[in-house]
């Protein structure tokens, strides 16, 4: 049973490194503000779920529970701050007259994109 | 486990160092903010990561206050940056 | 030997960190990246298991001083000057002699975790056999040494801080301010366009800014309901730190800088008079002092108990268990650090906008 959940938690934690390193290279490749948002932002709700479940799965494990909890609460804390963060980033660029880049001379109003 | 948990914090410091050439190149100071906000979360998983690799998990006392801060930092320094730009 | 390696890449990070700092040209930049910069410095912390310097890290380094450069460079506007000579050659002299020699000083110093190095083998272990840590049955040994064992030097931080507040008060609030109406009206001088802000090689594109009357910053619609909810939290999670520094990382300083973050999150989503109306003015200002009157009083409690200044053993209820005193002494004592911390905070930062 241990073994079954270590390797959950292992996959788990891999998988959300993954996601973390691909938004980081998203966030430095993409060639313009809205598409690094793109790529920054909703990883960073995924990266959180992701290495919060395998470390409560440890947590779990070694019978942490004030632990347990606390995660929860990173987890629920960062659920709600994380895109409400980015989408006010997102918004504040688009105020000052940041638009998303298109190829053609006339960008179209272009929807918000937040997270 | 541990293998991993090493493999883990490595991926994260990387993915910072990426973050981190972000808001060193910026161009705009909205970059620097969202690559600032993103380096915040990732130091919450990073010191997650550390309280319970190392067997402390009082570090995560830790990783609530970067949580608390990156957000209040965040917002507060977005309002202060539109103040400034909408008085110009 | 991970962990080093750990250790080395972060310090990399803190000190790329570092050198951009310095090298941006746009003072708005730099403060991010200086926000950064403590973010990472709380990690390393953290990393050497430093938990209470990190928690001051966290709080204070990447949330409150950021906030309040901000703030600043809100005030003066985020162009730095140009200088016209780069390179100053005695200066750069002088920094590579006293690097060079403060590196030759490091040779004498003991190996990292070296468990015969002096501060082992004295200082920690006159700590850990100190009288109050183990009357207090503290699990946090940071807490009893600042706030028992170095009492005074807390005391008078604390009066450091209460006097930042006061200078603060003295050299920025206007006579006839009673409540002025648009309190968040910052910038005088317009910052001059960004060189920042635009970039010839990336295909971002800068349509202009938006003229024109200032639109209403107060109408954001998800940032005020996501503050609504998550400010009580702030703190709650504040005052748990305050009360909870004996038994975990925090105390006094960090508890209210967390409780300063909320008033700057609520004055600056809803606006300042809007965060005035949960701390008034007359309330930030007095708290400041009561703090410090608190920690004071406590001292002069346990003399007119018959005891030394700050014994606060002489607080228990029952003589026979000196723990129950030390514990309420320090856990007071927190109280008055963090009242102070908060409402100077507060104090400054609304000090800074209001104009």
């Amino acid at each position: 049973m241990n073994a079954v959940l270590d390797v959950v938690a292992g996959l788990l934690l891999a998988l959300g490194c993954f996601t973390a390193l691909t938004s980081a290279l998203g966030l430095y490749r993409l060639p313009d503000f809205f598409a690094r948002i793109h790529a920054a932002g909703k990883t960073d709700t995924l990266v959180q779920l992701l290495v919060v479940g395998a470390l409560l799965i440890e947590a779990a494990r070694l019978g942490h529970l004030s632990a347990a909890l606390k995660l929860v609460l990173i987890s629920i804390f960062l659920l709600v701050t994380s895109p409400t963060a980015t989408h006010a980033i997102a918004s504040a660029a688009y105020q000052e007259g940041l638009r998303p880049w298109s190829p053609d001379p006339a960008p179209s109003e272009a929807e918000e994109s937040g997270a | 486990m541990t293998a991993v948990f090493w493999a883990a914090c490595a991926a994260l410091l990387v993915s910072m160092l990426l973050f981190l050439l972000r808001a060193l190149l910026g161009p705009t100071v909205y970059d620097r903010i969202l690559a600032m906000n993103g380096l915040g979360t990732k130091t919450v998983l990073f010191v997650a990561l550390l309280g319970f690799f190392c067997g402390r998990p009082d570090f995560l006392d830790i990783a609530i206050v970067y949580a608390l801060i990156n957000f209040v930092t965040t917002a507060a320094i977005l309002r202060l940056v539109q103040h400034a730009r909408l008085e110009s | 030997m991970n962990e080093l390696a750990l250790l080395a890449g972060l310090l990399a990070l803190v000190v790329a960190t570092a050198v951009g700092t310095v090298q941006a040209r746009n003072l708005y930049a730099a403060t991010i990246l200086l926000g950064i910069y403590s973010l990472l410095m709380a990690l390393t912390w953290t990393l050497l298991h430093a938990v209470d310097v990190a928690f001051t890290e966290a709080s204070v380094g990447a949330g409150v001083s950021t906030i309040l450069l901000f703030a600043a460079l809100v005030r003066i506007g985020g162009r730095e000057t140009e200088n016209q000579s780069n390179l100053h050659l005695p200066a750069l002299l002088l920094v590579l002699l006293l690097g060079g020699l403060l590196a030759y000083g490091l040779e004498d110093a003991p190996a990292f975790g070296d468990p015969d190095a002096p501060v082992h083998r004295r200082a920690a272990a006159f700590y850990t056999s100190l009288e109050s840590y183990h009357l207090s049955h503290s699990k946090n040994l940071a807490t009893p040494v600042l706030a028992s064992y170095r009492g005074y030097d807390t005391l008078f931080e604390t009066a450091v801080i209460f006097t930042a507040g006061l200078a603060m008060i003295l050299l920025l609030r206007k006579e006839s301010a009673g409540s002025p109406a648009e309190a968040e009206e910052i910038a005088e001088d317009p910052p001059a366009a960004e060189p920042d802000a635009v970039d010839p090689g990336r295909s971002a594109r800068l349509l202009g800014r938006p003229g024109g009357a200032p639109r209403d910053l107060g109408r954001h619609p998800v940032l005020s309901k996501v503050c609504k909810t998550v400010v009580p939290f702030v703190v709650v999670f504040g005052l748990y730190v305050i009360t909870h520094g004996e038994l975990g990382p925090g105390g006094g300083f960090q508890g209210g800088v967390i409780i300063a973050a909320a008033f700057v999150l609520v004055a600056l989503v809803f606006g300042l008079p809007r965060a005035r109306q949960f701390l008034p003015r007359a309330w930030s200002d007095a708290l400041a002092g009561v703090g410090v009157l608190v920690y004071a009083g406590v001292g002069l409690t346990t003399m007119a108990l018959g005891g030394t200044y700050l014994e606060y053993a002489r607080l228990a209820l029952d003589p026979e268990h000196p723990a129950g005193g030390q514990t309420l002494g320090m856990t007071l004592v927190e109280m008055g650090v963090g009242v102070t911390v908060a409402a100077v905070m507060a104090t400054i930062f609304s000090e800074m906008v209001e104009d």
